[in-house]
């Protein structure tokens, strides 16, 4: 299914939270809705999903307009942050719930249970009870859940904000497979840059209630509309050169020990990488190179180095750069 | 040393107050098995428990009581409960709405007694108005709905002031489940009745059934509305207690402090089941993040 927000504008009494969002989304699409918090994200989530009125702005759903459309007629789930599984339920009954109120005969339900009890490896936790249920497994049970209300828009809501980093990757990827699997569409919201390049086809910027930019992860890495947009990827280095200020990323800058453009200012280790400043007349350059290069180039502060730009990222050029 | 004190010197007071009860507990269990060696009586005994529980009078004051108190609580908690589910699905749970709903709560059971004798008795203002209709020819057409004894009266006004109380009670955890876990299910394609009843109502279930036991316990140990608003018979145990409490001949006074044991032991019980409640309500709730 296919999703098209047009100038969508929501508020909380008098207080505008979310400005003018417009946002195309093709049947079959991971879109990621990337931010800091408080700048609308989840705000936008439950406005597509009927939970949240709109002030003007129109929101459709396979070219259906949903202005009033009551938020259980509109084939969209959500998986909250805080999961909000049914505590007085088994795992099994909370992913049957759904089915039961759409009057799914009991056996189909418990076929459906158990098929996607596996989908989300989680194979003979019927009755568990929630409480004896770790994070992780929770998180299955909620997707799992939201899977068997057969969406036809399946709306993330940070749902692995709680996880530690091995489970957050793991979680990220499964649902990336039961997204392909299940053929859905997908909108995650998430604050994490790295989850959302890797799992998505699209990212919507936001920020301030409004979108800064909605391209490929690619083009929103390489071409970002503004300074915000880059820096919210990473570190950038804003370089004089020829007149002009261009954008570097600190990994995109090639240190060479022989030459003599500045001085090492600080080396900082960080494991499998390396942070380093250098003071040149151009101002302070922030590199990044791997800890191995750094060890082979024999580099301590206060050494002369030479900087080679190997890239440039081509800030507020988006729409003119293909 | 003198940091070390300060938490027991703080708990003085309450120790004092604690003392002062436990004295009369005591003394109102041994008089109730007949010591109360003052009048001579220094056997203990469980003729007097024997008695209320067989004596016929006694008895239909103990039913009375029972069945008083098991009506006001129950239809307080029902009504309570359906108010709540209205203003929770309403998203009415917070303001003036609520200040209104509650206003009940602070006005004291005399003044509801008076009340309920101003609007429902005989010569109220509702058989004036239902007589102004035309719908009786005299004021004794009027149902006795006061003084009455099935206790209808006392129940209309313990229903004035407990179902607030269940609101009271109920509404801030019955809105905070809604809000989230209704909110779930209504995005998992439920309506909003269906959420409500599914979802929201049986997390508060064992709150719901905590305020009925409060209610319940309350209106069978209350004094003053079966007193004001009670028939000459059946009495209620509170009135019988009083009645035998200041008896003449003193030696009736285990006959009240039975009762009272009697009243005792059912709120024990009920704060028993209302503690185990409570702890299931805890840990149900807990299994949600």
């Amino acid at each position: 299914m296919s999703l098209r927000i047009e100038q969508l504008n929501v508020a909380f009494g008098k207080t505008e939270v979310l400005h003018e969002i417009s946002l195309d989304i093709a049947d079959g699409e991971f879109v990621s809705l990337l931010g800091a918090s408080g700048c609308g994200k989840s705000t936008l989530l439950k406005s597509i999903a009927g939970l949240l009125e709109a002030r003007t702005g129109k929101i459709q759903i396979d070219g259906r307009e949903m202005n009033g459309v009551l938020p259980e007629k509109r084939g969209t789930v959500i998986v909250f942050q805080d999961l909000r599984l049914f505590p007085h339920m088994t795992a099994g009954k909370n992913i049957a719930f759904p089915m039961s109120i759409q009057g799914i005969p009991k056996e189909r339900q418990k076929e459906t249970v158990e098929r996607l009890l596996g989908q989300v490896q989680l194979t003979g936790y019927e009755n568990r009870k929630i409480r004896e249920m770790s994070g992780g497994q929770m998180q299955r049970v909620a997707l799992a859940r939201a899977l068997a209300a057969n969406p036809r828009l399946l709306l993330l809501d940070e749902p692995f904000s709680g996880l530690d980093e091995r489970l957050r990757a793991e979680m990220g990827e499964l649902v990336r497979k039961l997204h392909l699997e299940n053929g859905l569409t997908t909108v995650l919201v998430t604050h994490d840059k790295q989850e959302a390049l890797k799992f998505s086809d699209r990212i919507a910027l936001m920020s301030g209630g409004r979108m800064l930019q909605y391209d490929t992860p690619q083009r929103i890495f390489k071409y970002p509309v503004n300074r915000e947009v880059a820096e919210y990827f990473g570190r950038m280095n804003y370089i004089r050169e020829k007149g002009q200020e261009i954008g570097v990323r600190p990994f995109d800058i090639r240190i060479v020990p022989s030459g003599n453009d500045g001085m090492v200012k600080d080396i900082v280790f960080m494991g499998e990488t390396a942070e380093i400043r250098v003071d040149t007349p151009k101002g302070e350059v922030f590199c990044m190179l791997m800890s191995s290069e750094l060890e082979a180039m024999d580099m301590s502060v206060g050494d002369r180095v030479g900087i080679e730009i190997l890239r440039n990222v081509c800030v507020g050029m988006a729409k003119t750069e293909e | 040393m003198r940091k070390k004190l300060t938490p027991y010197i703080l708990l003085v007071p309450q120790i004092i107050l604690t003392i002062f009860f436990l004295i009369g507990l005591i003394t109102g269990i041994a008089q109730s098995l007949g010591v109360i060696p003052a009048f001579g009586l220094t056997e203990p005994t469980l003729f007097y428990y024997k008695e209320i529980l067989t004596k016929p009078d006694m008895v239909r004051s103990v039913l009375y009581s029972l069945r008083i108190a098991f009506f006001s609580a129950l239809f307080s908690t029902a009504a309570g409960v359906l108010l709540c589910a209205v203003l929770v699905m309403s998203r009415r749970t917070k303001g003036r709405m609520m200040r209104i709903v509650q206003l009940p709560i602070v006005v004291p059971h005399v003044v509801v007694a008076l009340f309920v004798i101003n609007i429902c008795s005989q010569n109220g203002l509702l058989a004036r108005v239902i007589y102004a209709f035309g719908l009786i020819g005299e004021q004794q057409e009027f149902p006795a709905l006061i003084y009455d004894a099935g206790g209808f009266g006392i129940i209309l006004a313990y229903l004035w002031k407990e179902i607030p109380f269940i609101v009271y009670f109920v509404i801030a955890l019955m809105a905070n489940i809604d809000g989230k876990l209704g909110e779930a299910a209504v995005n998992l394609g439920a309506g909003k009745v269906q959420a409500f009843f599914r979802v929201t109502l049986p997390l508060c279930a064992n709150t719901i059934y905590s305020g009925f036991l409060i209610i319940f316990v309350f209106a069978l140990g209350a004094y003053e509305l079966p007193f004001i608003l009670g028939a000459t018979t059946p009495k209620a145990l509170p009135v019988q207690a009083y009645i035998q409490y200041t008896h003449p001949d003193l030696r009736n006074r285990p006959y009240a402090m039975a009762l009272n044991g009697l009243i005792m032991a059912i709120s024990l019980l009920s704060a028993c089941v209302y503690l185990a409640l409570m702890r299931r309500s805890q840990k149900k709730l807990a299994g949600n993040k």
